[in-house]
């Protein structure tokens, strides 16, 4: 945080400080109107002392100061000031693609340096794929049916506000007290008359299965793979 | 919660050790290339639906940049907006989020925790004032588009169903033998571990064999959740906006988001009849998932001004193309009382066990909805002197249609028509919603004055689902001598919902109503450059 804090301070040390051509006045808002930005009141000299640098300013430069100093005399270089030197035949950047260093020598020639990159991969973790982590049922996502109070349990005095959906069952039907009774009491058991857990037959297509409840063993399974651990019965 | 949550953690790790002395795993898994997911619809509209963001100017405005333009934020909504900038700026923008949750589950309310994390807004650099005739501006900016910092907890009594009721329904439909659902591709790893655990078995009831759950024995169960995220979308985005006349500004930006996404869920239930006979203590599932990726987009627009003070615009914004490779590790715990005898009662399983002991990856293409806003603004007036600047307001009309989050294959390995019912599933919950911005500034030369607010729709089709996002926000700004200062409070009244699991129908489902109320205060430095 102090870090965090130290870096947005010298930022901003350092961009106030290059904000010199709004500094004496007020900050123009964009929002608003934005004007153009501030221009250099003198002519700037620039003193770069590379005169053979390659970009439009120089070829632009020379070809004027030449045009200015006789009108006639390179009307013949016209075109090529104009047009050939973004051509396809010469490479602005590193002149002509014949020249053998910029072109093929560049890229083929043995002596040239090339750089070459190992890769040295690391282990990387197992990954696999499991069909399904989560249970997902397309018809549980479209199933719209919603169940949002408990019919014989109460705990809180806060409800949800009643919803017009004669689907949904959004309201207790007994009181707290005798709710709090039950709970606490042990008496509330599977045999509460309102209460029934939904039924699910059973029919695997192996036959022979009589079903494990209670006293169920593990490692039955054929052909490896995952298996119940035994938990022995009581 | 946190004591259990580490004891069951010990316990999962132990218990995996065990069996994998034992070999139990095979290689089976390691060898096994079905094509996986376990993103779900939630997942994908998580990733769509978030308000925006900006800097702390724009957000104290409700976040309206349509129209209005002369803001970084324009570059991630309206990069036409960016072609009201001659001058060029650098903005940075940080933000502090806190707040505390609260839900409703089946009539229980419980406050959340207290949630705090800092944030970023708008940072980066507007270059205004280039090309021909100075009409062209660019802009390099920097957004958390969303941020998925959230802790979520509820708990409640439900007398009418269980966790492990679509489970044990998952496996009395597969018509598997319970060896055979542990070794099959088709069976989720919950229903697996259910059955490993022997919460979901088969008994003989009343003569006839049936798959039974046992914590449907008790009658009542206390239920409780946690979901505790972290991540974010952060998106950087380079835009370009050119005046083309003084009446009409074009913009368009290209997005390129980081995705990242962390979740832990523990999911807890336990018997609350306080019978010690019926088979059923408790269930615990522990969930840990993970969503990394990137994503692309395109916005376009244009704002056009049909006379001075007068803005309107339009802005359409791509789908955002996302693919992604989640992680997803999960462990699942049951005691049963005294099924297995008094000493025998309690087991766990790690997912590790299904897989082999891999991590378990997958990857897939998520392509969120197009958005389409329309916008105006009023600012009077846009003059030069700032004296005569007196303020503006703006408003912005968006509609995005979730049902146009789409699924699809990540490579040439798995095809689209896997992703066919979870598409499905996002037809089936998910509508078209408008989300609505408005703001406005007070300007008193130097110093600006600002209110907002926004409204995001609910984007789910049943109307039961309380969905939406609300901010109020105001602010002070202060501009003079190459920079300025803003400083923004956004108040959030947002509403949602969360399934701890679905049930097929007939039988009805069950969910939490979510709260989130809190506060952003954001910061932005800006200077001229």
């Amino acid at each position: 945080m102090n870090r965090q804090i130290l870096l947005l301070a010298i930022t901003s040390a350092v961009l106030s400080s290059c904000t010199t051509a709004y500094r004496s006045g007020q900050t123009p808002d964009d929002v608003y109107f934005s004007p153009a930005r501030p221009q250099d009141e003198y002519v700037q000299v620039n003193d770069d002392d590379d005169k053979y640098r390659y970009d439009d300013e120089y070829y632009d430069d020379r070809y004027l100061r030449m045009k200015v100093h006789n009108r006639t005399r390179w009307e013949y270089l016209n075109d090529w000031y104009y047009y050939d030197r973004y051509s396809y035949r010469y490479n602005y950047y590193y002149g002509s693609y014949y020249n053998p260093y910029t072109s093929w020598n560049y890229y083929y020639n043995p002596y040239c340096p090339n750089y070459v990159v190992v890769y040295n991969p690391k282990a990387q973790p197992t990954t696999v794929s499991v069909t399904k982590p989560r249970n997902f049922s397309l018809a549980g996502y479209t199933n719209t049916n919603f169940n949002n109070r408990n019919s014989t349990v109460r705990v809180a005095p806060a409800t949800p506000k009643s919803v017009g959906r004669p689907v949904y069952n959004n309201s207790n039907s007994s009181g707290l007290s005798n709710t709090l009774n039950k709970i606490f009491s042990g008496s509330n058991n599977s045999n509460n008359s309102s209460y029934s857990p939904p039924t699910r037959s059973y029919t695997p297509s192996s036959s022979g299965n009589n079903g494990s409840s209670g006293s169920s063993s593990g490692g039955s399974s054929s052909g490896g793979g995952v298996s119940r651990p035994s938990r022995g019965g009581n | 919660m946190k004591h259990f949550s580490e004891m069951f953690l010990l316990h999962i790790t132990r218990n995996f050790q065990i069996i994998m002395n034992k070999k139990f795993y095979s290689l089976f898994f390691l060898l096994a290339a079905y094509s996986t997911f376990s993103q779900t619809p939630e997942d994908a509209l998580r990733l769509s639906w978030f308000h925006q963001n900006g800097t702390a100017r724009n957000q104290a405005i409700g976040g309206a940049m349509g129209s209005l333009g002369g803001d970084a934020t324009a570059n991630h909504i309206n990069p036409a907006g960016l072609a009201f900038f001659k001058t060029s700026d650098f903005i940075l923008t940080p933000g502090f989020r806190f707040g505390k949750g609260k839900s409703n589950f089946r009539g229980t309310t419980v406050a959340g925790d207290k949630q705090n994390q800092l944030g970023l807004g708008t940072t980066g650099f507007v270059f205004g004032g280039f090309g021909y005739r100075r009409n062209n501006s660019y802009g390099i900016t920097i957004t958390r588009l969303a941020d998925f910092n959230q802790s979520i907890y509820y708990r409640g009594l439900n007398d009418y169903s269980s966790f492990a009721e679509p489970l044990a329904d998952e496996f009395a439909a597969s018509n598997l033998t319970i060896d055979q659902a542990l070794n099959s591709p088709n069976i989720s790893l919950p229903a697996k571990m259910a059955l490993y655990t022997y919460l979901v078995d088969t008994a003989r009831v009343n003569g006839n064999l049936q798959v039974i759950a046992r914590s449907e024995n008790p009658s009542v169960r206390e239920q409780e959740n946690r979901v505790e995220s972290s991540g974010g979308i952060t998106e950087i985005a380079f835009g370009v906006g050119s005046e083309i006349d003084k009446k009409f500004m074009a913009g368009l930006s290209v997005g390129v988001n980081i995705i990242s996404y962390e979740r832990r869920t523990f999911y807890h239930e336990r018997d609350a009849t306080g019978n010690t006979n019926n088979d059923f203590y408790f269930l615990s599932y522990d969930e840990r998932y993970t969503v990394k990726g990137y994503g692309l987009n395109i916005r376009g627009g244009f704002i056009i001004r049909p006379k001075d003070y007068v803005r309107l615009g339009l802005a359409v914004h791509s789908p955002t193309w996302m693919p992604l490779k989640e992680t997803f590790g999960s462990g699942f715990a049951a005691h049963l009382d005294n099924l297995f005898g008094p000493n025998n009662a309690y087991d766990s399983v790690a997912s590790s066990v299904f897989s082999g002991g891999g991590v378990i990856e997958n990857k897939y293409t998520l392509m969120s909805p197009t958005k389409i806003i329309i916008s105006g603004a009023y600012v009077f007036r846009e003059e030069e002197k700032i004296e005569r600047q007196r303020g503006f307001i703006t408003a912005d009309i968006e509609y995005v249609n979730y049902k146009w989050l789409n699924f699809s294959a990540y490579d040439e390995n798995t095809s689209d028509e896997q992703y066919k019912p979870y598409n499905e599933a996002i037809d089936a919950l998910y509508k078209g919603a408008f989300n609505f911005r408005l703001g406005g500034e007070l300007k008193f030369k130097t110093v600006m004055a600002r209110a907002g607010f926004a409204y995001y729709g609910r984007p789910y089709k049943d109307s039961e689902l309380k969905g939406r996002k609300m901010f109020v926000s105001g602010g002070l700004g202060y501009r003079n001598k190459g920079m300025f200062l803003d400083i923004t409070y956004v108040h959030r009244l947002n509403k949602d919902v969360n399934f701890p699991y679905r049930v097929n129908a007939p039988r009805t489902n069950t969910f939490a109503y979510l709260k989130d109320n809190g506060g952003n205060v954001m910061l932005t430095l800006g200077f001229k450059i």
